[in-house]
Protein backbone atom coordinates (compact mmCIF):
# COMPACT_ATOMS: atom_id res chain seq x y z
CA UNK A 1 0.00 0.00 0.00
CA UNK A 2 1.72 3.33 -0.72
CA UNK A 3 1.82 6.30 1.35
CA UNK A 4 2.17 9.71 -0.07
CA UNK A 5 4.82 11.72 1.44
CA UNK A 6 4.66 15.60 1.47
CA UNK A 7 6.66 17.65 -0.84
CA UNK A 8 8.81 18.62 2.05
CA UNK A 9 9.68 14.75 2.77
CA UNK A 10 10.04 14.09 -0.60
CA UNK A 11 12.21 17.32 -1.55
CA UNK A 12 14.80 15.56 1.97
CA UNK A 13 14.84 12.17 0.47
CA UNK A 14 16.00 13.95 -2.99
CA UNK A 15 18.06 15.68 -1.18
CA UNK A 16 19.84 13.14 1.23
CA UNK A 17 19.89 11.03 -1.84
CA UNK A 18 17.49 8.31 -0.58
CA UNK A 19 17.52 5.25 -2.48
CA UNK A 20 13.68 5.44 -2.70
CA UNK A 21 13.12 9.06 -3.54
CA UNK A 22 12.20 8.66 -7.28
CA UNK A 23 10.01 6.03 -6.47
CA UNK A 24 8.47 8.71 -3.90
CA UNK A 25 8.16 11.20 -6.24
CA UNK A 26 6.54 9.26 -8.77
CA UNK A 27 3.75 8.04 -6.83
CA UNK A 28 3.30 11.67 -5.58
CA UNK A 29 3.20 13.44 -8.97
CA UNK A 30 3.00 10.80 -12.00
CA UNK A 31 -0.46 10.63 -12.62
CA UNK A 32 -1.27 14.09 -11.48
CA UNK A 33 1.04 15.54 -14.15
CA UNK A 34 -0.04 12.68 -17.03
CA UNK A 35 -3.46 13.66 -16.64
CA UNK A 36 -2.85 17.42 -16.66
CA UNK A 37 -0.93 17.30 -19.79
CA UNK A 38 -2.82 14.90 -21.62
CA UNK A 39 -5.41 17.47 -21.11
CA UNK A 40 -2.96 19.94 -22.43
CA UNK A 41 -1.82 18.38 -25.21
CA UNK A 42 -4.73 16.20 -26.00
CA UNK A 43 -3.78 15.66 -30.08
CA UNK A 44 -0.13 14.71 -29.07
CA UNK A 45 0.78 11.18 -28.92
CA UNK A 46 0.58 9.67 -24.87
CA UNK A 47 3.74 7.90 -25.71
CA UNK A 48 5.90 11.34 -25.80
CA UNK A 49 4.16 12.95 -23.03
CA UNK A 50 5.16 9.99 -21.05
CA UNK A 51 8.74 10.10 -22.17
CA UNK A 52 8.87 13.89 -20.76
CA UNK A 53 7.20 13.00 -17.70
CA UNK A 54 9.59 10.22 -16.77
CA UNK A 55 12.68 12.13 -18.23
CA UNK A 56 11.61 15.30 -16.22
CA UNK A 57 11.11 12.97 -12.94
CA UNK A 58 14.20 11.71 -13.21
CA UNK A 59 16.40 14.37 -14.06
CA UNK A 60 14.80 16.26 -10.83
CA UNK A 61 15.39 12.94 -8.92
CA UNK A 62 19.01 13.47 -9.75
CA UNK A 63 19.29 17.37 -9.33
CA UNK A 64 16.91 18.76 -6.81
CA UNK A 65 19.35 21.54 -5.68
CA UNK A 66 17.92 23.38 -8.72
CA UNK A 67 14.31 23.69 -6.98
CA UNK A 68 13.60 26.64 -5.65
CA UNK A 69 10.96 25.87 -2.77
CA UNK A 70 10.24 30.09 -2.42
CA UNK A 71 9.88 30.69 -6.18
CA UNK A 72 7.42 27.97 -6.95
CA UNK A 73 5.10 24.75 -5.81
CA UNK A 74 6.92 21.50 -6.60
CA UNK A 75 3.92 20.71 -8.57
CA UNK A 76 3.97 23.98 -10.53
CA UNK A 77 8.26 23.41 -10.83
CA UNK A 78 7.25 20.03 -12.56
CA UNK A 79 4.78 21.21 -14.83
CA UNK A 80 6.50 24.38 -16.57
CA UNK A 81 10.18 22.09 -16.43
CA UNK A 82 8.11 19.16 -18.23
CA UNK A 83 5.93 21.79 -20.33
CA UNK A 84 9.19 22.98 -22.01
CA UNK A 85 10.67 19.48 -22.85
CA UNK A 86 7.46 19.03 -24.83
CA UNK A 87 7.10 22.68 -26.39
CA UNK A 88 11.08 21.44 -27.67
CA UNK A 89 10.01 17.99 -28.70
CA UNK A 90 6.98 19.58 -30.83
CA UNK A 91 9.20 22.63 -31.71
CA UNK A 92 11.95 20.39 -33.43
CA UNK A 93 9.56 17.61 -34.63
CA UNK A 94 7.27 21.09 -36.76
CA UNK A 95 10.77 21.73 -37.78
CA UNK A 96 12.35 18.28 -38.85
CA UNK A 97 8.57 18.19 -40.75
CA UNK A 98 8.65 21.99 -42.07
CA UNK A 99 12.54 20.68 -43.29
CA UNK A 100 11.50 18.07 -44.95
CA UNK A 101 9.15 19.68 -47.19
CA UNK A 102 10.23 19.99 -51.03
CA UNK A 103 11.43 24.47 -50.52
CA UNK A 104 13.16 23.62 -47.69
CA UNK A 105 15.74 20.46 -47.97
CA UNK A 106 18.06 19.44 -45.48
CA UNK A 107 21.70 17.73 -46.81
CA UNK A 108 20.84 14.67 -44.17
CA UNK A 109 17.55 14.18 -42.58
CA UNK A 110 15.41 11.34 -40.38
CA UNK A 111 13.12 9.08 -42.59
CA UNK A 112 10.03 10.74 -41.62
CA UNK A 113 7.93 7.63 -43.50
CA UNK A 114 5.31 8.06 -40.53
CA UNK A 115 4.80 11.46 -40.88
CA UNK A 116 1.46 12.41 -42.50
CA UNK A 117 2.57 15.52 -44.11
CA UNK A 118 1.36 15.40 -47.96
CA UNK A 119 4.70 16.69 -48.43
CA UNK A 120 6.44 14.20 -46.32
CA UNK A 121 9.54 12.50 -48.61
CA UNK A 122 11.59 9.50 -48.68
CA UNK A 123 15.14 9.63 -48.45
CA UNK A 124 15.39 8.92 -52.04
CA UNK A 125 12.91 11.23 -53.26
CA UNK A 126 14.38 14.12 -50.96
CA UNK A 127 17.53 13.51 -52.25
CA UNK A 128 16.82 13.89 -55.39
CA UNK A 129 14.84 17.05 -54.99
CA UNK A 130 17.92 18.61 -53.11
CA UNK A 131 19.59 17.89 -56.52
CA UNK A 132 16.86 19.79 -58.47
CA UNK A 133 17.23 22.79 -56.37
CA UNK A 134 20.84 22.72 -56.36
CA UNK A 135 21.03 22.85 -60.46
CA UNK A 136 18.59 25.33 -60.24
CA UNK A 137 21.05 27.21 -58.16
CA UNK A 138 24.16 26.29 -60.13
CA UNK A 139 22.43 27.28 -63.49
CA UNK A 140 21.65 30.95 -61.92
CA UNK A 141 24.90 31.87 -59.99
CA UNK A 142 28.20 31.59 -61.42
CA UNK A 143 29.55 32.22 -57.47
CA UNK A 144 29.73 29.33 -55.38
CA UNK A 145 29.26 31.83 -52.49
CA UNK A 146 25.90 33.13 -53.95
CA UNK A 147 24.68 29.47 -54.48
CA UNK A 148 25.44 28.71 -50.72
CA UNK A 149 23.38 31.92 -50.15
CA UNK A 150 20.60 30.56 -51.81
CA UNK A 151 20.94 27.66 -50.06
CA UNK A 152 20.84 29.43 -46.98
CA UNK A 153 18.23 31.82 -47.83
CA UNK A 154 15.41 29.72 -49.64
CA UNK A 155 16.30 26.24 -48.33
CA UNK A 156 17.52 26.29 -44.67
CA UNK A 157 15.86 29.22 -44.22
CA UNK A 158 18.67 30.75 -41.56
CA UNK A 159 17.56 34.25 -40.04
CA UNK A 160 20.57 34.54 -37.71
CA UNK A 161 23.03 37.50 -39.59
CA UNK A 162 25.99 35.56 -37.80
CA UNK A 163 25.45 32.98 -39.96
CA UNK A 164 25.88 35.00 -42.97
CA UNK A 165 28.89 37.19 -42.00
CA UNK A 166 31.82 34.56 -42.36
CA UNK A 167 30.08 33.47 -45.60
CA UNK A 168 30.09 37.16 -46.90
CA UNK A 169 33.69 38.24 -45.31
CA UNK A 170 32.38 40.58 -42.78
CA UNK A 171 33.05 39.75 -39.74
CA UNK A 172 34.93 42.46 -39.10
CA UNK A 173 32.21 44.96 -39.18
CA UNK A 174 29.60 46.07 -36.91
CA UNK A 175 26.98 44.62 -35.90
CA UNK A 176 24.56 47.17 -37.43
CA UNK A 177 26.55 47.43 -40.26
CA UNK A 178 27.02 43.74 -40.83
CA UNK A 179 22.53 43.38 -40.41
CA UNK A 180 22.58 46.15 -43.42
CA UNK A 181 25.32 44.18 -45.33
CA UNK A 182 23.47 40.30 -45.11
CA UNK A 183 19.88 42.42 -45.79
CA UNK A 184 21.42 43.99 -49.26
CA UNK A 185 22.53 40.60 -50.14
CA UNK A 186 19.50 38.26 -49.34
CA UNK A 187 17.42 41.01 -51.25
CA UNK A 188 20.44 40.57 -54.31
CA UNK A 189 19.90 36.63 -54.26
CA UNK A 190 15.75 37.04 -54.11
CA UNK A 191 15.79 39.17 -56.79
CA UNK A 192 17.82 37.46 -58.91
CA UNK A 193 15.97 34.32 -58.49
CA UNK A 194 13.16 35.76 -59.00
CA UNK A 195 14.27 36.91 -62.46
CA UNK A 196 15.50 33.19 -63.20
CA UNK A 197 11.98 32.11 -62.38
CA UNK A 198 12.43 30.71 -58.91
CA UNK A 199 8.25 30.86 -58.35
CA UNK A 200 7.58 28.65 -61.39
CA UNK A 201 10.27 26.14 -60.72
CA UNK A 202 9.06 25.79 -57.11
CA UNK A 203 5.19 25.22 -58.12
CA UNK A 204 6.53 22.52 -60.61
CA UNK A 205 8.66 20.62 -57.92
CA UNK A 206 5.37 20.95 -55.74
CA UNK A 207 3.21 20.00 -58.22
CA UNK A 208 5.90 16.35 -58.93
CA UNK A 209 6.17 15.33 -55.95
CA UNK A 210 2.47 15.37 -54.84
CA UNK A 211 2.03 13.11 -57.74
CA UNK B 1 8.64 -0.29 -26.28
CA UNK B 2 5.16 -1.52 -27.18
CA UNK B 3 2.70 0.90 -28.21
CA UNK B 4 0.20 2.40 -25.46
CA UNK B 5 2.75 1.57 -22.49
CA UNK B 6 1.47 2.25 -19.58
CA UNK B 7 3.58 5.56 -17.74
CA UNK B 8 4.78 2.67 -15.53
CA UNK B 9 6.46 0.66 -17.91
CA UNK B 10 7.69 3.54 -19.35
CA UNK B 11 9.14 4.87 -16.47
CA UNK B 12 10.62 1.20 -15.70
CA UNK B 13 12.21 0.96 -19.74
CA UNK B 14 13.74 4.35 -18.94
CA UNK B 15 15.17 3.20 -15.93
CA UNK B 16 16.36 -0.44 -17.36
CA UNK B 17 18.83 1.90 -19.61
CA UNK B 18 20.55 3.32 -16.10
CA UNK B 19 23.11 1.41 -14.38
CA UNK B 20 22.46 3.30 -11.16
CA UNK B 21 18.82 1.85 -10.94
CA UNK B 22 17.28 -1.59 -9.79
CA UNK B 23 15.58 -1.59 -13.11
CA UNK B 24 18.96 -2.03 -15.11
CA UNK B 25 20.02 -4.94 -12.44
CA UNK B 26 16.53 -6.47 -13.01
CA UNK B 27 16.72 -6.15 -16.50
CA UNK B 28 20.25 -7.68 -17.19
CA UNK B 29 19.04 -10.68 -14.65
CA UNK B 30 16.33 -11.95 -16.91
CA UNK B 31 18.43 -11.11 -19.82
CA UNK B 32 20.71 -13.70 -18.03
CA UNK B 33 17.82 -15.94 -17.01
CA UNK B 34 16.26 -15.85 -20.37
CA UNK B 35 12.84 -14.69 -18.96
CA UNK B 36 10.92 -12.28 -19.79
CA UNK B 37 11.47 -9.10 -18.14
CA UNK B 38 7.53 -8.61 -17.59
CA UNK B 39 7.30 -12.10 -16.43
CA UNK B 40 10.06 -10.86 -13.94
CA UNK B 41 7.46 -9.41 -11.23
CA UNK B 42 6.03 -12.86 -11.32
CA UNK B 43 9.31 -14.52 -10.43
CA UNK B 44 9.40 -12.37 -7.36
CA UNK B 45 5.95 -12.35 -6.52
CA UNK B 46 5.28 -8.60 -6.81
CA UNK B 47 2.29 -6.84 -7.97
CA UNK B 48 3.11 -4.75 -11.02
CA UNK B 49 3.13 -1.07 -8.44
CA UNK B 50 5.12 -3.35 -6.01
CA UNK B 51 7.97 -4.34 -9.11
CA UNK B 52 7.80 -0.44 -9.96
CA UNK B 53 8.75 0.80 -7.12
CA UNK B 54 11.75 -1.89 -7.08
CA UNK B 55 12.60 -1.05 -10.32
CA UNK B 56 13.04 3.05 -9.48
CA UNK B 57 15.37 2.18 -6.28
CA UNK B 58 18.94 2.64 -6.61
CA UNK B 59 21.07 0.06 -6.21
CA UNK B 60 22.40 -1.05 -2.85
CA UNK B 61 26.32 -1.41 -3.07
CA UNK B 62 26.70 -5.07 -2.28
CA UNK B 63 30.21 -4.20 -1.07
CA UNK B 64 28.74 -1.87 1.63
CA UNK B 65 28.48 -2.73 5.56
CA UNK B 66 25.18 -1.57 5.38
CA UNK B 67 24.09 -3.51 2.30
CA UNK B 68 21.47 -5.82 4.52
CA UNK B 69 19.88 -3.17 6.27
CA UNK B 70 19.24 -1.43 2.69
CA UNK B 71 18.12 -4.54 1.08
CA UNK B 72 15.94 -4.86 4.31
CA UNK B 73 14.60 -1.33 3.96
CA UNK B 74 13.85 -1.97 0.31
CA UNK B 75 11.83 -4.88 1.13
CA UNK B 76 10.22 -2.88 3.53
CA UNK B 77 8.99 -0.94 1.03
CA UNK B 78 8.52 -2.90 -2.11
CA UNK B 79 7.72 -6.25 -0.84
CA UNK B 80 10.43 -7.57 -2.69
CA UNK B 81 12.27 -10.50 -0.76
CA UNK B 82 15.50 -9.66 0.86
CA UNK B 83 16.99 -12.43 -0.22
CA UNK B 84 16.09 -12.82 -3.50
CA UNK B 85 17.10 -9.21 -4.58
CA UNK B 86 20.30 -9.34 -2.55
CA UNK B 87 20.78 -12.67 -5.15
CA UNK B 88 20.22 -10.86 -8.35
CA UNK B 89 22.65 -7.95 -7.15
CA UNK B 90 25.14 -10.26 -6.66
CA UNK B 91 24.66 -12.36 -9.75
CA UNK B 92 24.56 -9.13 -11.97
CA UNK B 93 27.81 -7.66 -10.17
CA UNK B 94 29.76 -10.90 -10.64
CA UNK B 95 28.71 -10.84 -14.06
CA UNK B 96 30.20 -7.33 -14.50
CA UNK B 97 33.17 -8.01 -12.62
CA UNK B 98 33.53 -10.87 -15.14
CA UNK B 99 33.24 -8.86 -18.22
CA UNK B 100 35.69 -6.13 -16.84
CA UNK B 101 37.93 -8.97 -15.83
CA UNK B 102 37.71 -10.75 -19.17
CA UNK B 103 38.45 -7.88 -21.09
CA UNK B 104 41.63 -6.55 -19.49
CA UNK B 105 42.59 -10.09 -19.60
CA UNK B 106 42.20 -10.15 -23.60
CA UNK B 107 43.98 -6.93 -23.62
CA UNK B 108 46.68 -8.41 -21.17
CA UNK B 109 47.12 -11.81 -23.58
CA UNK B 110 46.90 -9.50 -26.63
CA UNK B 111 49.92 -7.45 -25.59
CA UNK B 112 52.06 -10.48 -24.51
CA UNK B 113 51.74 -11.92 -27.91
CA UNK B 114 52.73 -9.00 -29.65
CA UNK B 115 56.25 -8.73 -27.21
CA UNK B 116 56.53 -12.04 -28.14
CA UNK B 117 56.74 -11.89 -32.11
CA UNK B 118 58.71 -9.01 -31.39
CA UNK B 119 61.33 -10.71 -29.59
CA UNK B 120 61.16 -13.85 -32.30
CA UNK B 121 61.78 -10.99 -35.44
CA UNK B 122 65.00 -9.77 -32.94
CA UNK B 123 66.64 -13.15 -32.67
CA UNK B 124 65.96 -13.94 -36.59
Amino acid sequence: MSIKLSDKEILEKLLVRDGMALAHLYEAYADVLLRYFKIKFRTLDEQILQACICDSLIAFSEHPDRYNAHSASLKTYLIMDIQGDILNKLDKDKRSRKQNKIVALLPEHENNSEDADTFSLSDGEAFYLKEQVKGFFNSVFSDPADEKLAWMIMVEKTRETIAYTKLLNIEHLSVEEQQVEVKKHKDRISVQLRRKGWMDFTKNLKRNASE
Amino acid sequence: MQANSTLLETMINRLSKEPSYLAWYLQRYANDEGIEFTNLKEKLNLSGEQFGRLAMCKVPDSKASDFAKRLRTIQEFTGVNHFALAAIIRRCDALISLENSSSENYLLAARKREETSEDEENES
